[in-house]
């Protein structure tokens, strides 16, 4: 009934004359940079916070809160210049202390921050003066400007370096961006107003995130005038948004791809004959057709990648091949079912309960699996439970997801055997040995040379079942003007946007 | 689709009530749509050509013969001589880049100082002293001799999935496999001398009036962010007009001539290469935002990764070319990838901007999120 409802009450919603209103399938929980793990999140966190450097237009790197800067000759240090007239929403100037706060409260472990490899290549910060940060690096650097994409928090908004998911900070966050937070709202909106004191001009006066957590109504809400903007449309809604004269489309690259990961470190998940059975008992085209169209992987990388190898197929959807790699891990067919131990198989699968589409792939693949003689529980998570069972404890034998790349494509923090991300708990020594050959190298070629072996190597030891790529589309109201969408975290370009 | 065609049989139906603007109503759609029998004789001689070109497939229109052999060869030089553009401004970025970043120069900086727009000199290019001099003077041998009408393009076609160069690299252990950077320029000089004149050069084209020619780009803009939204309000604009068109016409048919307004995409397929004729246009006079604009615009989007009716190889290509004049280089590969495999000559530039890609994305470190 509730979400009957939700979607009434934001048809309701008086049409923003002045604002322009988006949606989301789930409201970011926290605003935190420190602490991102989610694209909604880094959306919000666009629009709030800023780094050191970001994107041009043409996607160059170009100085943010920075002025100027200056590689040492030896190139294993660096000096930052900040802007003069850079100041936090609440007035403050932003110093050199806010930049070399922000670097050790990534670093601190006691932080435990999703975004600490960020900053991993950094030695040490300094604040020389109140504009100027010294920064040594762990090894010598050739264009360090292009590591400072993280965002800069503010020194006095928290007590210590060991920041905490739970700090105040996280309800009335303080950045310097175009935007400032206004208010965390009843129906799990978030307000956002412009900085009037930011250094350019911004368009837009207010902008609204909206949480519409089911995708099947945000397409209508745009029709119906009720939202300026979608930050991804759903596969099935782009012929009636295609259509529509009051709406345009724009693509935009997000490198995405989903994935079921097995847990590696529980039986049996840790047999490679497991994970490869299991992934050739599971009909991948079948689960993605209610989806949308979209591109099956046999990698961790969407097909246009660089990186992607296409010498490798995904696993076949065949039953008999199944059978004989379960039967070489010691499981056996006693009648429909498989069992393990004398015991039918039985695994669970977990996935968050605001992934689009992920009720009709979890009921699919329960029902693929029980046809072959495996019995599939599914898990929703609120996103507390998440954080819990995948992030922290690891607690789920199966996991449904997606991973959204920038353009780097950089996916050491999910295979990596040291990863942040690597919550199926991968470990391979001679893909840990790639992919740090491939972050040391700078020659291209032999990066892409690397990750392609990367590629080959993920796919024959199947931590996960490599899905598909969906393609991307943002859905803005004809109203807005001088859109231009970042690939990865939308609103970077948002300051230039108009609505007329 | 092809039942539509088949089953389209001779009748006289009366001409539809035209929609209000007047060159629409002599365009070929709506010959085609009020008088199906003219459709049925305009494409009896090479009906399996016609359906291949409608469908934007080229290598099977050229097989067939006459008219949209002639055709797919004119769509095919325009085709290659947009990916020539985005192969050159690739090279272009690849060197600048690389020279930036200190990198040794090798054999990419020695070809990047030898390709180019001009024809190329001489089997004797880089020298003897390179690794795969034999190699790459057999390449521009051969490259010179398609040039000259002397040998097959697809005997250069068959080259291309393989690196043109590989050059051992001591410091890694590994090799740069390096591109042909004058594939995709010759095989443009090849189709562009082989171009035969089409009787019929209006079906199926993005012709939205009788007299040909597409609508004219809308007046540029000095501000790309205002250009490319000065060519969105243009397609609005046309979009209006061909909605009210559309109804029209589809009012006004008979059967025969509805099921082949519907069957075929009639209006959606016009529409698709008209903004891809404006496109190509606003690339030739360096319009890259509003190219890209029109190339985003005129894209199936229930099939945007796949050759079709709506979606032709130009458009995939305009885009990627589009997508790297605006700086978006890893985009561009999105835009690659459908034409990749119907196209093997594209495998060269495929591997050039992947390189690039890496090359520009190389100091930083990446981000990921759920």
């Amino acid at each position: 009934m509730l979400r009957l409802l939700l979607p009434l009450a934001l048809l309701a919603a008086p049409a923003g004359a002045a604002g322009l209103r988006y949606a989301e399938d789930q409201a970011p929980p926290i605003l935190n940079p420190i602490f991102g793990s989610t694209m909604p999140e880094a959306r919000a966190n666009e629009l709030i916070f800023e780094s050191l450097f970001t994107d041009n237009l043409e996607l160059a790197t170009t100085p943010a809160l920075a002025e100027s800067f200056e590689v040492s000759p030896d190139r294993a240090g660096m000096t930052v210049t900040l802007r003069s007239d850079a100041i936090w929403h609440d007035g403050k100037p932003v110093t050199a202390d806010d930049v070399v706060f922000t670097i050790q409260a990534m670093k601190d472990k006691g932080t435990a921050s999703t975004e600490a490899g960020r900053v991993a290549w950094i030695a040490e910060a300094t604040a020389t003066d109140a504009r100027t940060v010294a920064i040594r690096f762990v090894r010598p650097e050739s264009r360090p400007e292009e590591k400072l994409f993280f965002k800069i928090l503010p020194r006095h908004g928290f007590s210590s370096t060991v920041v905490k998911r739970t700090d105040p900070f996280k309800n009335r966050p303080i950045g310097s961006g175009p935007y400032m937070f206004s208010s965390f709202n009843e129906d799990n909106s978030i307000t956002f107003q412009k900085n009037g004191s930011w250094r350019d001009s911004v368009g837009i006066g207010e902008l609204t995130m909206r949480e519409v957590a089911d995708k099947n109504y945000q397409a209508k809400l745009i029709l119906y005038e009720s939202l300026e903007a979608l930050v991804r449309v759903l596969p099935r809604d782009l012929a009636m948004l295609q259509n529509n004269r009051k709406v345009e489309l724009y693509p935009y690259q997000t490198n995405s791809w989903w994935y079921i990961g097995f847990n590696e470190a529980r039986a049996p998940f840790d047999k490679t004959a497991v994970r490869q059975g299991l992934a050739q008992l599971v009909d991948v085209g079948n689960l993605l057709a209610p989806v949308g169209t979209g591109d099956l992987l046999s990698g961790p990388f969407v097909k246009s990648s660089p990186y992607y190898n296409h010498d490798v197929r995904p696993p076949p959807n065949d039953a008999r091949a199944a059978g004989d790699l379960l039967t070489s891990a010691g499981w056996a067919k006693n009648g429909e079912y498989w069992t393990r131990d004398g015991h039918a198989v039985a695994m669970t699968l977990v996935a968050h309960q605001a992934l689009e589409s992920a009720q009709e792939i979890a009921v699919n693949l329960q029902s693929q699996l029980q046809t072959a003689g495996i019995k599939l529980n599914v898990d929703f998570l609120d996103d507390a439970a998440w954080r819990q069972r995948v992030w922290r404890d690891r607690d789920f034998d199966l996991v449904l997801s997606q991973w959204t790349f920038d353009r780097n494509e950089d996916i050491r923090e999910q295979f990596h055997s040291l990863g942040s991300r690597n919550f199926v708990g991968y470990r391979s020594p001679e893909v840990d040995l790639l992919l740090d050959k491939a972050r040391d190298s700078l020659d291209p070629f032999a990066r892409k040379t690397a990750l392609r072996q990367v590629h080959a190597k993920v796919a024959a030891d199947q931590p996960m079942v490599f899905l598909w790529t969906l393609d991307s589309y943002a859905a803005l109201s004809v109203r807005v003007k001088n859109v231009v969408v970042h690939p990865f975290y939308f609103f970077t370009f948002a300051p230039q946007w108009q609505l007329k | 689709m092809l039942a539509a065609w088949l089953a389209l049989a001779a009748c006289d139906e009366e001409p539809a009530a035209v929609a209000e603007k007047p060159e629409l109503a002599h365009s070929w759609v709506a010959e085609v749509v009020n008088r199906p029998e003219r459709f049925t004789e305009r494409v009896a001689a090479h009906r399996e050509g016609w359906v291949a070109f409608q469908r934007n497939d080229w290598p099977a229109a050229r097989a067939a013969g006459g008219d949209p052999a002639a055709r797919a060869g004119a769509e095919l030089a325009r085709f290659y001589a947009v990916l020539d553009r985005a192969n050159d401004l690739a090279w272009s970025r690849l060197v600048t880049r690389w020279s930036a970043r200190g990198l040794a120069p090798g054999l990419l900086q020695r070809l990047a100082d030898a390709s180019g727009p001009v024809p190329i000199d001489s089997p004797g290019l880089l020298g003897s002293d390179v690794p795969g001099a034999d190699a790459l003077g057999s390449r521009v041998a051969l490259h010179q001799q398609v040039r000259a009408g002397q040998a097959p393009a697809a005997a250069l076609v068959e080259l291309a999935t393989r690196p043109m160069l590989v050059e051992p690299v001591a410091e890694t252990g590994q090799s740069r496999e390096i591109e042909d950077p004058w594939m995709l320029e010759t095989l443009a000089m090849a189709e562009r001398a082989a171009l035969a004149p089409a009787t019929d050069d209006t079906l199926f084209s993005g012709r939205l009036d009788g007299s040909g020619g597409f609508p004219a780009l809308p007046a540029p803009v000095n501000d790309a962010l205002a250009d490319g939204d000065a060519c969105r309000a243009k397609v609005r604009a046309i979009d209006a007009e061909l909605d009210a068109w559309r109804t029209a016409l589809a009012g006004g048919a008979g059967p025969d001539g509805r099921a082949l307004l519907d069957d075929l995409r009639l209006v959606d397929s016009t529409r698709a290469r008209a903004l891809v004729d404006m496109a190509v246009a606003a690339l030739e006079a360096q319009r890259p935002a509003c190219a890209l604009a029109l190339g985003q615009l005129a894209l199936d989007h229930e099939s945007p990764r796949a050759i079709g009716p709506v979606n032709s190889p130009t458009l995939f290509a305009v885009v990627a070319t589009a997508q790297l004049y605006t700086g978006r280089t890893r985009e561009a590969l999105d835009a690659i990838e459908p034409i990749r495999a119907t196209y093997p000559a594209v495998a060269a530039l495929d591997e050039t901007v992947n390189t690039l890609v890496v090359l520009e994305g190389i100091d930083r470190r990446g981000d990921s999120r759920e």
